[in-house]
């Protein structure tokens, strides 16, 4: 059915029931809440923002430093308030606008803590900051009725879809890719070393199941928010939502991201579903409101909305899109990697060794990361060349720091793409004490290894082994 | 929608009734099987392992990696605790007598009891998994190992300081002080260290007392004899409570590796088995390659002079390089599953070459026997190498850190492995 470009404006105009907007901000808050917590649990602030000698800036934000201990704790307890705040609707939008704030700087405190749930979350909470979620089931409009409204217009819903949509499609572009469809990797890998899991242990360790497995993430991602949009899909699409993610959840260790994406697909239910399922219930009686009566009031304020609305969502295309600038394999030299919805498509182990000589020195020195990071912040560095980069100036700085001058570093970093065999990752003879960051193709990065992935055979040794 | 469920479904009928088949190959394996064993139905997972070929049982999945890890248990870890706890009792024996003779053949008898000691030890140095480890890191620790060795946490100052207090002829009273002035590493100092002077200031309260001036040289060597003896009781009594912390017929830490993922309370899964056996194995990479041969050469930024020689492990007792050859064969008898003598081990490289690694497999062991030869080609002692034999201690260098990164890259690839002392956290 085609649309003209009016009816496609009035439809997004049409005011609908709020409580699907009112359910999706409770439940956002309560889990934005949960993920505070659990951080604070876990020791996270602790070993991710106090104990850290070093932290890796992204571009353009190295203003941006971690407090001291006391305060960063104190964010965190902060963003637990102001999530339950979110989900009470109390005093919503500042509620909504600290956590935003307090969560995207936190987030970019370190660049080895950036992960693509957490960019979603930084994202949901910036959308939800100026969006009317808190005009009804709120404290707020009990509090303040004037802003109380029993519907919305649709276009607040659409670009919430459209957010939680961005993530699956370019998730699924991501995986649109040899590695991952043709050979399997590097779920290969991964499967490898979970025969152990129950029941299903089994199942993953047979020579099929990489492959079977990729497609089926590569279609749930490209079909999933298809299917969650048609009503008479929409149910068991949200039980294959549910089970997907668990499932995942169950083998990989990805934190709240099964529960992120759980909690914003309900975007995609019907705006009064909260409704319906209440007075479905045998001992409820609910006054059905009218899902689109009349269109919601629009006037210039609401045309300049649009069009910050229109800048959002040609950003969140774009965005993910600049890898392709740069061509080669951007799994190997990272350049458009991040905020691009990569979501698990590679196994990268790497070593690196600093090569460093000053004036006056006989032979080159060797320091390796750990000597700056903590463990997690040199996993992740190890394979990021513009972190490599970032500790190469740390490392010259620090010999400088100590008397030396005229101070070279140069690396020895070796990678390892999705089984491949291992291939060097940085020119070896680039000084890097030399270079500068930026967003232009970087020549210090060598090209990415050629040849496919291998196809893992299946563990197997000889109980008594080999005869002599 | 229903097409998708359909077909979502026979799929999954169709590999649970094994349409796709399962083809285990044993192409690389050298031998014929005789059954194929799948994941969930061990054979004679309890029987020891005697090398005999009577069954040639195929391991898969899971239990393959155990198969390797029961081998390395059985094969590597527990019979080098075994033999350090022997070793150990020697050496109490042996500086004992070198207490109560003070005799120069007694003193030599001690040092060559701490040379085989140390021996049995430096495998142990390669193999900290489960008790030897520390409590924070590793899964089981309980931080034996810094109990017996310290190293390179001795300050020979605080030794001297020790030998004028009571407890150096008291063990209970010594297990009390702190790390660096008891274990293997005071031991090599108490026993190979001749001169009558100490290792502290001038300013130091022992020598601006007068209490060290005040004792003569037969006085200061008879409270070292006595003190190394101390010390010699203290490792031993740790030997024995490692040991025990392993053997079967003790604690038998031994049976997490047997039942990693099917029951041990330490190892949830075999592949968390397997992980704690790699993260042992960075020894090499980090302590031998880094601390003992990187730092002495002045290759890295710890050392602020051209050399550090001071930095070399055991340089009283001249024994360096004899440590690190026997890093490196515990390093390799890890690998492959036991001493290289038993040649139908499971090992690490029996489990890449399954996978198909068998390139990756080859170049390790290549890798292993090239830092064997630069090894004997350093002069000996490594201090004296520093300075005579430079070219050939960064060959050796050079060969361990290409082990080193075929470990940590190839091989944590190929096995999913993840590095050491990895911190949970979330990944996307």
């Amino acid at each position: 059915m085609k649309l003209s470009t009016t009816e496609l404006a009035q439809r997004a105009f049409r005011a609908h029931d709020v409580s699907g907007l009112a359910a999706f901000r409770v439940l956002f808050g309560l889990l934005v809440a949960a993920s505070a917590v659990r951080f604070e649990l876990l020791g996270w602030v602790q070993r991710c923002f106090v104990e850290p000698r070093f932290y890796f800036h992204f571009y353009g934000f190295s203003w941006v430093r971690p407090f001291p201990p006391a305060v960063m704790h104190g964010l965190f307890v902060l963003m637990a308030v102001a999530g339950v705040c979110i989900a009470l609707g109390l005093l919503y939008r500042a509620a909504c606008l600290t956590f935003f704030v307090a969560f995207t700087y936190v987030e970019l405190c370190d660049v080895t803590n950036y992960l693509n749930h957490y960019y979603l979350v930084s994202l949901v909470a910036l959308l939800a900051a100026f969006l009317p979620l808190h005009v009804g089931y709120s404290l707020d409009a009990r509090i303040w009725p004037s802003i109380r409204r029993a519907r919305v217009a649709a276009w607040v819903t659409w670009l919430l879809r459209f957010q939680v949509g961005v993530v699956y499609f370019f998730a699924a572009i991501a995986k649109a890719q040899p590695d991952w469809l043709l050979h399997g990797q590097p779920l290969g890998i991964w499967l490898s070393s979970r025969g152990d899991l129950p029941l299903i242990g089994p199942l993953l360790q047979l020579p099929a199941a990489p492959l079977v497995m990729s497609w089926g993430g590569f279609l749930y991602d490209l079909s999933i928010p298809l299917w969650l949009s048609w009503r008479r899909t929409r149910p068991l699409a949200y039980l294959a939502v549910i089970a997907f993610h668990s499932a995942v959840g169950l083998l990989f260790p990805i934190g709240m991201f099964p529960f992120i994406m759980m909690v914003t697909t309900t975007i995609f239910f019907g705006y009064d579903w909260p409704r319906r399922v209440w007075s479905s219930l045998p001992w409820t009686r609910t006054e059905r409101i009218l899902s689109h009566a009349g269109a919601a009031p629009h006037g210039a304020w609401t045309r300049a909305a649009m069009a910050m609305v229109a800048l959002y969502v040609v950003a969140q295309v774009c965005i993910p899109l600049r890898t392709f600038a740069y061509g080669g394999n951007v799994l190997w030299h990272e350049q458009g990697m991040r905020w691009s919805w990569r979501v698990m498509v590679r196994e990268k182990n790497a070593h690196l060794t600093f090569r460093v000589r000053a004036r006056g020195w006989s032979h080159e020195r060797y320091v390796t990361a750990s000597s700056y990071l903590t463990r997690v912040q040199e996993r992740e560095m190890n394979t990021q060349p513009d972190l490599i980069l970032a500790l190469a100036h740390h490392v010259a700085d620090d010999v400088r720091r100590r008397g030396h001058r005229d101070v070279e570093v140069r690396v020895d970093a070796f990678a390892s793409l999705n089984g491949r065999p291992r291939a060097q990752l940085i020119d070896p003879a680039v000084d890097l004490a030399q270079i500068d960051d930026g967003l232009a193709l970087a020549d210090w990065i060598l090209p990415a290894p050629q040849g496919d992935p291998p196809t893992l055979g299946r563990r197997s040794v000889l109980a008594r082994g080999r005869v002599p | 929608m229903h097409a998708i469920g359909r077909l979502t479904l026979t799929l999954l009928l169709l590999t649970g009734c094994g349409f796709v088949k399962n083809d285990i190959s044993h192409r690389d394996l050298g031998v014929d099987a005789r059954a194929v064993v799948d994941s969930g139905t061990p054979t004679d997972a309890d029987a020891p392992i005697d090398g005999s070929s009577a069954d040639a049982a195929v391991m898969v999945g899971a239990d393959a990696t155990r198969a390797v890890l029961v081998s390395i248990g059985e094969r590597v870890i527990l019979p080098t605790l075994r033999d350090f706890e022997a070793d150990a009792q020697a050496l109490v024996a042996a500086t004992a007598a070198a207490r109560d003779s003070g005799s120069a053949e007694s003193r030599a008898a001690a040092r060559e009891a701490w040379r085989e000691a140390m021996r049995s030890w430096e495998r142990v140095e390669m193999l900290q998994v489960g008790p030897t480890g520390l409590v924070t890191v590793t899964a089981g620790g309980r931080a034996l190992r810094d109990e017996i060795y310290a190293w390179p946490l001795l300050n020979r100052c605080r030794v001297d300081q020790e030998t004028l207090e009571p407890a150096h002829a008291d063990p209970a009273l010594l297990a009390a002080e702190s790390l660096n002035v008891r274990g293997l590493a005071a031991l090599e100092y108490l026993l190979f260290f001749e001169a009558p002077n100490n290792g502290c200031s001038a300013s130091h309260s022992i020598n601006a007392s007068g209490a060290w001036a005040a004792l003569d040289a037969a006085a200061i060597t008879s409270r070292r004899a006595a003190y190394a003896h101390s010390a010699a009781v203290l490792v031993a009594s740790r030997a024995t409570e490692l040991r025990v912390a392993w053997d079967p017929s003790g604690e038998n830490f031994l049976g997490n590796l047997r039942t990693a993922g099917t029951g041990s309370d330490v190892y949830m899964t075999a592949q968390a088995g397997l992980n704690a056996v790699s993260d042992a194995l960075f020894y090499l990479y980090k302590e031998v390659t880094d601390n003992k041969v990187g730092i002495p050469m002045g290759l890295t930024l710890e050392c602020t002079t051209a050399l550090c020689p001071e930095q070399v492990e055991s340089r009283y007792a001249g024994a360096s390089l004899d440590h690190m050859r026997v890093n490196l064969e515990a390093f390799r008898d890890a690998y492959l599953g036991g001493p290289p003598e038993v040649t139908d081990a499971p090992g690490f490289d029996d489990l890449l070459r399954s996978v198909g690694a068998t390139d990756l497999d080859a170049r390790i062991q290549a890798g292993i026997a090239a830092a064997f030869t630069a090894l004997a080609a350093v002069d000996t002692p490594f201090e004296s190498a520093l300075t005579n034999d430079y070219a050939d201690a960064v060959t050796f260098h050079d060969a361990l850190r290409n082990i080193g990164g075929l470990f940590r890259i190839d091989v944590l690839t190929m096995l999913d492995l993840e590095l050491p002392m990895r911190i949970e956290g979330d990944n996307d």
